[in-house]
């Protein structure tokens, strides 16, 4: 499992005002491979999360390419951008977004008849994965408004992983959830890294920086360094005192 | 004019009001109580009165009209009748007295006649009295905001815009308008004030073209001093050369050697004397053009793709061909200098060439360099020549530069703004002639 799944060459985005430039993302290169728990971290304006939606394919760059698989993604038309990350991609987002009128399966279902019309496996599929996450029976047929803020953000793992992604792309997804119900998830997401599946994630907070094997720090747009914890197993306490380490030196 | 029509206006309204509350209060009187007309109906009760007192059958009524007055009787007999006339009293009726003088001659209180007058009246005009007082009073209150308004907008507000204004001028920004309003009574004054700036304007940029063109004159002179010193320098070389290979021996006279020593001495003061002056006069140069700011670069992160705007912009004879695709990334430049950069290589290639040009892009991660190669296929220069075309004043020795005007400063000043953009360039002979930019990468 050491494949690239997404490259991104001399990425650049620059919104203007004008005559006024701000480059947000300045030629930065990276790249993800297939199996990788990334996550970005950053002051606030750094542009982590004008660099999760750029990779993506939720906003276009300004300059440089992004392959996925091999394909320029970058060069695609909103429409064709839109299957593709219907395909291929899952997000998760700090506000959950889930459908209000909507039962739990329904929200998940939604989902994944964007892509497939076999509702059935669609349905076993996502019975399955909210079990995975440790949601059971009962809550199938619960709407969003009876969830906990950890249950809900769970049923939308389940949305974002229902059409097999390659990769996860999460934009703070604990950051609007007490402590406990943030481990809940976040245990959930080292489990589904653990089983295979890339996840990207934007985050502030170092406890969940620390599941990533790998953190990239972006300031004024720029990657400045990244550490590597793949070497260090799940619970070694190393882990947490070379990720403080690391982010001091960084200027956290 | 507006100020007087508005008070004019205004006062109209004010009599207005004045006039209606004036005409209501003299409009309205409280009926009067009619004393002969009561006395009448009165006389004409007490006739009744008899006439029925008289007769057995009936009563005479207690209530009736006559003469357009309600009246009400109360008899002493009546067990109410200290009520009723209490009653009367508080609703301030008028009460008289019913006489009846049947019995031997002599007249006798029998009760009281009550005139039901309208007691309302009065809290009805009170009511109207305070409708029109609040109708006036809110009148001139709208009033009051019309011309505060107005004082605001006329007065207030041009003052606002002329602060702003006196700052602005203040700042050195003389190209910022005062907005005119002749509408208004700052017209004029707007006017006036816009009036200085605009010559202090004219003035300020008088003085800028005229501190330009001295400066120019500057530069361009001390550029054509360079070439009699330079006529100087050689003859003196020439002549030191000759005075050198004169043997004295042959001179006629005793002073003739002296003499020549002499003269070789000063004609090296000369020789040195001219190359400060040449030194003075590059310095100076130097100093003009640095002056006329020819040589500030603005670095700042602009997106590749300017590059290639710039080449189109400066294709008018479409020779300019793009070999590969431009890397799309982010690059350190100023924009204004690097396009007279390109501008200067290609004019140079069009004057000098004049064959197709071939643009060719490179992207080195590692080093975080973008190499733009621009490339003709004509004579190129001499190979000895090479490492001097970015230098000052130089100008190659071919035929086709010699019938070709040039001050040789063009590349100068392209590697002075390359330079200053962080990058560099380079030139060398290649199937053509071949000049390499290398731009910084962010």
């Amino acid at each position: 499992m050491n494949n690239t799944i997404l490259k991104a060459e001399m990425l650049s985005k620059t919104y203007s005002n004008g005559s006024i430039m701000q480059h947000v993302l300045k030629n930065l290169n990276i790249e993800i491979k297939a199996g990788d728990f990334t996550v970005i971290m950053g002051s606030s304006g750094s542009g982590k999360s004008t660099l999760l939606y750029a990779l993506s394919g939720m906003d276009k760059p300004t300059l440089g390419t992004i392959d996925f698989k091999g394909e320029a993604i970058s060069s695609y038309s909103n429409d064709k951008l839109a299957i593709f990350r219907r395909k291929h991609c899952g997000f998760v987002f700090q506000q959950i977004y889930l459908n209000d009128t909507m039962s739990v399966l329904d929200n998940i279902m939604i989902s994944g008849l964007l892509v497939s019309r076999d509702k059935k496996a669609i349905a076993t599929r996502a019975k399955q994965l909210l079990h995975q996450v440790g949601l059971n029976d009962e809550c199938y047929h619960k709407y969003p408004s009876q969830l906990s803020g950890g249950e809900a953000q769970r049923v939308a793992i389940v949305r974002a992983l229902i059409n097999a992604p390659e990769i996860v792309f999460a934009d703070e997804p604990t950051g609007a959830l007490n402590s406990t119900n943030a481990i809940n998830v976040l245990d959930v997401m080292s489990e589904v890294n653990a089983a295979g599946q890339s996840i990207i994630m934007v985050t502030h907070d170092i406890k969940t920086a620390r599941r990533a094997n790998r953190i990239l720090y972006l300031k004024d747009g720029v990657i400045i360094d990244e550490l590597s914890l793949g070497t260090y197993v799940k619970d070694d306490p190393d882990r947490h005192g070379v990720l403080r380490a690391f982010l001091e030196s960084m200027g956290w | 004019m507006k100020i007087r029509r508005i008070i004019i206006a205004f006062t109209v309204l004010l009599l207005a009001c004045y006039t209606v509350a004036v005409s209501y209060i003299n409009g309205t009187h409280l009926n009067k109580v009619d004393v002969t007309q009561i006395n009448q109906v009165v006389k004409t009760i007490e006739k009744e009165w008899t006439r029925y007192d008289g007769s057995e059958d009936g009563t005479l009524p207690r209530t009736g009209e006559a003469a357009g007055l309600t009246y009400q009787i109360a008899l002493t007999s009546d067990e109410n009748y200290q009520s009723l006339v209490f009653e009367a009293i508080k609703n301030r009726n008028t009460i008289m007295d019913l006489m009846d003088s049947s019995e031997n001659g002599q007249p006798a209180m029998i009760g009281k006649i009550i005139f039901l007058t309208d007691g309302s009246e009065e809290a009805t005009m009170k009511r109207n009295l305070i409708n029109m007082i609040t109708m006036s009073f809110l009148v001139v209150l709208i009033m009051v905001y019309v011309v505060l308004r107005l004082v605001y907008t006329s007065i207030l507000r041009p003052f606002g815009v002329m602060k702003q204004f006196a700052r602005k001028i203040a700042d050195g920004d003389l190209e910022f308008r005062l907005p005119m309003d002749r509408g208004n009574y700052f017209g004029a004054f707007t006017e006036s004030f816009d009036l200085m700036r605009e010559e202090l304007r004219k003035a300020r940029q008088g003085e800028y073209q005229a501190n330009i063109s001295k400066k120019e004159l500057v530069a361009e002179l001390s550029h054509d001093i360079k070439t009699p010193v330079a006529t100087i320098k050689a003859i003196c070389e020439l002549l030191g050369i000759k005075l050198a290979g004169v043997n004295p021996e042959n001179l006629p006279g005793s002073t003739a050697a002296t003499t020549i020593t002499e003269s070789i001495e000063k004609i090296a003061v000369i020789d040195a004397k001219a190359d400060i002056i040449d030194a003075l006069i590059s310095n100076l140069f130097h100093a003009t053009l640095e002056e006329l700011e020819m040589l500030k670069v603005n670095v700042s992160e602009q997106p590749s793709t300017v590059i290639i705007q710039m080449f189109r912009d400066m294709d008018s004879f479409g020779k300019i061909r793009f070999k590969n695709d431009l890397a799309e990334c982010l690059i350190f430049c100023d924009p204004l200098r690097l396009s007279q950069v390109i501008d200067n290589i290609i004019s140079n290639s069009y004057k000098y060439a004049d064959t197709d040009i071939d643009i060719g892009f490179n992207l080195d991660k590692t080093e975080k360099k973008l190499t733009v190669t621009i490339k003709d296929y004509g004579e190129g220069v001499n190979p000895d020549e090479c490492p001097l075309v970015c230098e000052k004043f130089f100008r190659g020795s071919g035929e086709t530069v010699k019938n070709t005007p040039g001050s040789g400063l063009g590349l100068y000043l392209a590697r002075q703004f390359m330079a200053g953009m962080g990058g560099s360039i380079r030139c060398y002979n290649e199937d053509g002639f071949t000049v390499a930019l290398s731009i910084k990468v962010v």
